[in-house]
């Protein structure tokens, strides 16, 4: 099959790739959506009954092709990536055991440490499992080398964006209140107001806030509670429910009261001119002889678990690749050309594939003095953002932190574990010292005192965009349509690594500023080098970080650090101002291939302080325009 | 004309109930209410069956034996006096009921000794797991499935009494 006509291909179906399609379907632009994965509409309960019965209720639970199979006694492990077309990173894989085996993981794993965050591969995208956080980026996110002399800039600042992200707020349906967040220099037009009113702060905010309010101030900031944008619904939006408070955003809303791509993908397809191939696998980036991309070729299967059953290749006039920060720049790297492009599309930088980032998160948890009554509520409804900016990111890596409302069911996998502590007489939650079982009243009452206590705080951590993070091709390993996996190389800067260092002491001031009891789990030297979600820090007496292989002096401390991906893949094509160091320009358009746009959080060239959403949202947004205008 | 309800019980069914209140700390009216649209306690007398065989009539026979006595005394010589089998077997049963996951006696002994590898187990059903009492235990509801309005986490919820009866082990 071989199509001509099309003004736009988009690859990928979520939310940059809904975005547009639904800004170019109004105008009556003629689009097509290529989407690797399967289509979500009417298989949400089939998507909540995999996620009830799922062993481990990771993100990608609820979605397809399932993340596990079953042996003969109903045990679930996670299925082998080789012989699914459109296969994923799955949170199952990043122990010891799992994360190079290759049988196991879809990332072809090489270190040293792992990549931990995930994605999904179905119409709506990995905004499927999202949270909801909706927070707009600090101006000085924006500015990091000119302010602090750290990292990049953007080629763009916080003004050129804020009326993108105000549009952004409206597509998805943002829940907040502009009092509590025109913080560090964020502003807002006039009279602006979000879609929606905030969603209200849960006991566990309350009674963290009331903490921090007695605390001295931190690197000199007096630390606050702040009410967190969302987007999930206060009021009736878009035609769905308000929240219930499922405390499940991640890995699924059951009433879709938080906003997911399949909102806007389902608008852009009520225009005539809008169309979508599901289990449509991109797999060349095709350029002519003059530099434009001339047309994408396609793989199709029927069976997720089976091998290529279609090809074909599509024209248009532009093209769109929106299928997020590892799949993005495989294709491109994929797109050989026949070797007229050995090194891939759009990559004469050579940075294609480059700067990987997340949020790595650095979490810790505490009993409060006080019942807080966790579980309740969405999964998180405040934070703390004061530390996002300050003096102090010339030395060390800024963060925001997020307060959960779901007890210690990050950290631990609770309320089971504390169960099977209390029945079975073992004390893995640290809270039954001695293992003592019990039943009857004192198993209800012990258990009620901790459950109702419960609570974390995630500090999600600015990680540097580093030489030594990136994804390419793996030589071995292929998914069953016979297309080579994505390849990981994953490190962090010792400026990231101290991050985590005024993480932890952060954490701590505000457990003894509340009176909370701190069970924060940290490991060990053993740990380092064999769990790879595990790294060491040394700074010696003056706070300066002691390079690896040298030996510490007198006065040095070390740490350990396990840390969490927060599902916040960024960098892999970055905006840039000059063609030699980045891959698209300020309007996301390739440097190498004028009719070639490059979108989603791939483009940012450092993750920012923010959760990637919105911004990457309000980036679509204004490509889309682009797109637009070049179409005229 | 009303339609009268009655309750179709079994003693083999109310001695589950029975026990599984004494152990859980869960009111038996609760566990298995009058107007019980789920058919827990029938789900999950079928599976201890089902899994336990022997080790399931061997606890049963112990609670017959000690039914008269204060359900502290019955709780301490199930889980503390009548050797593994019987103890296992009653708290993969509270398991149950607290997470509606089936977790295998010799699991369980396994994790006692050493919790390093985890548990093995399987989720009941996805109405089981609507049901589990930790939820409840803990004030709330499971997680993915709320019966509340918009807002509730605002306030503090009703008194634990409220989510699990009175107690049955005094």
């Amino acid at each position: 099959m071989s199509e001509q006509n099309y003004d736009v291909v988009i690859v990928g179906a979520g939310v940059s790739g809904a975005l547009i399609a639904k800004e170019l379907g109004q105008a009556g632009k003629k689009v097509l959506i290529l989407e690797a994965g399967r289509d979500g509409q009417g298989s949400y309960e089939d998507y909540l009954e995999r996620f009830y019965m799922a062993q481990a209720k990771v993100p990608e639970s609820p979605y397809t092709p399932p993340i596990v199979d079953a042996d003969n006694n109903g045990f679930q492990s996670p299925s082998n990536p080789s012989n699914q077309a459109a296969g994923r990173p799955s949170t199952l894989t990043l122990s010891q055991n799992t994360w190079q085996d290759r049988n196991r993981s879809y990332l072809d794993q090489q270190g040293p440490l792992a990549f931990a965050s995930t994605y999904e591969r179905v119409g709506g995208g990995t905004m499927r499992h999202w949270l909801g956080t909706s927070l707009r980026f600090v101006p000085n996110d924006f500015r990091l080398k000119s302010e602090y002399g750290v990292a990049e800039d953007w080629p763009i600042d916080y003004d050129d964006l804020e009326p993108w992200y105000g549009k952004a707020e409206a597509a998805i349906g943002i829940a907040a209140d502009v009092a509590d967040q025109d913080y560090l220099g964020i502003t807002f037009p006039d009279d602006y107001q979000y879609p929606m009113p905030a969603i209200p702060s849960s006991l566990v905010d309350q009674t963290v806030s009331a903490g921090v309010e007695k605390m001295p101030p931190v690197d000199g900031v007096q630390l606050t509670v702040t009410n967190t944008p969302a987007g999930r619904n206060s009021i009736p939006y878009q035609n769905r429910r308000v929240c219930a408070g499922n405390t499940n955003c991640i890995p699924i809303c059951p009433i879709q009261a938080k906003y997911d791509p399949t909102v806007t993908l389902y608008e852009a397809l009520q225009y005539p001119t809008v169309s979508i191939m599901y289990q449509t696998v991109a797999s060349e980036v095709v350029v002519d002889a003059n530099g434009q991309v001339s047309a994408i070729k396609y793989l199709q299967y029927d069976d997720p678990n089976g091998g290529v059953t279609g090809s074909g290749s599509v024209s248009a006039t532009r093209y769109v690749l929106a299928a997020h920060a590892i799949e993005t720049p495989r294709l491109l790297l994929m797109s050989t050309n026949g070797g007229r492009t050995p090194n891939g599309v759009a990559n004469s930088s050579g940075h294609v594939g480059e700067h990987l980032m997340d949020h790595p998160i650095y979490l810790s948890w505490a009993l409060a003095p006080t019942q807080l009554f966790g579980y309740r509520g969405p999964l998180s409804t405040a934070g703390i953002e004061d530390l996002r900016d300050g003096s102090f990111r010339s030395e060390r890596a800024a963060f925001r932190i997020e307060i959960g409302n779901e007890g210690w069911n990050f950290p631990i996998g609770d309320p089971a574990t504390t169960t099977l502590d209390y029945i079975v007489g073992a004390n893995v939650s640290q809270t039954n010292a001695g293992s003592k079982s019990f039943f009857g009243d004192s198993l209800t009452s012990r258990l009620n005192f901790v459950l109702t206590r419960q609570f974390r705080l995630g500090f999600l951590v600015e990680q540097t965009p580093d030489d030594d993070c990136r994804v390419t091709l793996s030589p071995e390993w292929k998914d069953s349509l016979g297309l080579p996996r994505p390849r990981i190389e994953y490190n962090f800067s010792d400026y990231t690594k101290l991050g985590f260092v005024a993480a932890k002491q952060t954490a701590t001031a505000i457990y003894n500023a509340m009176g909370a009891k701190e069970y924060t789990r940290q490991p060990t030297a053993a740990d380092v080098g064999s769990d790879p979600t595990v790294f060491a820090i040394t700074v010696d007496a003056n706070g300066n970080p002691v390079p690896d292989g040298q030996a510490a002096p007198a006065g040095s401390t070390t740490d350990y650090f396990r840390f969490y991906g927060a599902g916040h893949t960024v960098g892999t094509y970055r905006m840039g101002t000059s063609p030699a160091d980045s891959v698209v320009n300020p309007e996301q358009r390739s440097w190498d291939h004028p009719n070639l746009f490059l979108v989603g959080s791939g483009v940012f060239p450092t993750v920012a302080t923010g959760n990637p959403t919105l911004t990457l949202a309000a980036l679509a947004l204004w490509a889309a325009e682009t797109i637009l205008s070049d179409l005229g | 004309m009303s339609t009268v309800l009655t309750q179709a019980t079994t003693s083999e069914l109310d001695d589950f109930v029975n026990l599984s209140a004494i152990l859980t700390g869960i009111a038996a009216s609760m566990l298995k209410p009058f107007l019980d649209t789920h058919g827990t306690a029938q789900t999950y007398l079928d599976i201890a069956k089902q899994k336990g065989g022997a080790a399931l009539t061997e606890l049963m026979a112990v609670y017959d034996a000690n039914r008269t006595q204060p359900p502290a005394n019955i709780g301490t010589i199930i889980l503390e006096q009548s050797g593994d089998t019987v103890a296992y077997m009653a708290k993969s049963i509270m398991l149950l009921w607290y997470l509606a996951c089936w977790y295998d006696p010799q699991e369980l002994a396994a994790y006692r000794a050493d919790p390093t590898n985890g548990a093995r187990f399987t989720v009941v059903s996805s109405d089981a797991y609507t049901q589990g009492w930790v939820w409840r235990v803990g004030q709330t509801h499971p997680m993915g499935y709320s019966t509340w309005s918009f807002g509730y986490w605002h306030q503090p919820p009703q008194p634990l009494s409220a989510f699990i009866g009175g107690g049955n082990s005094k």
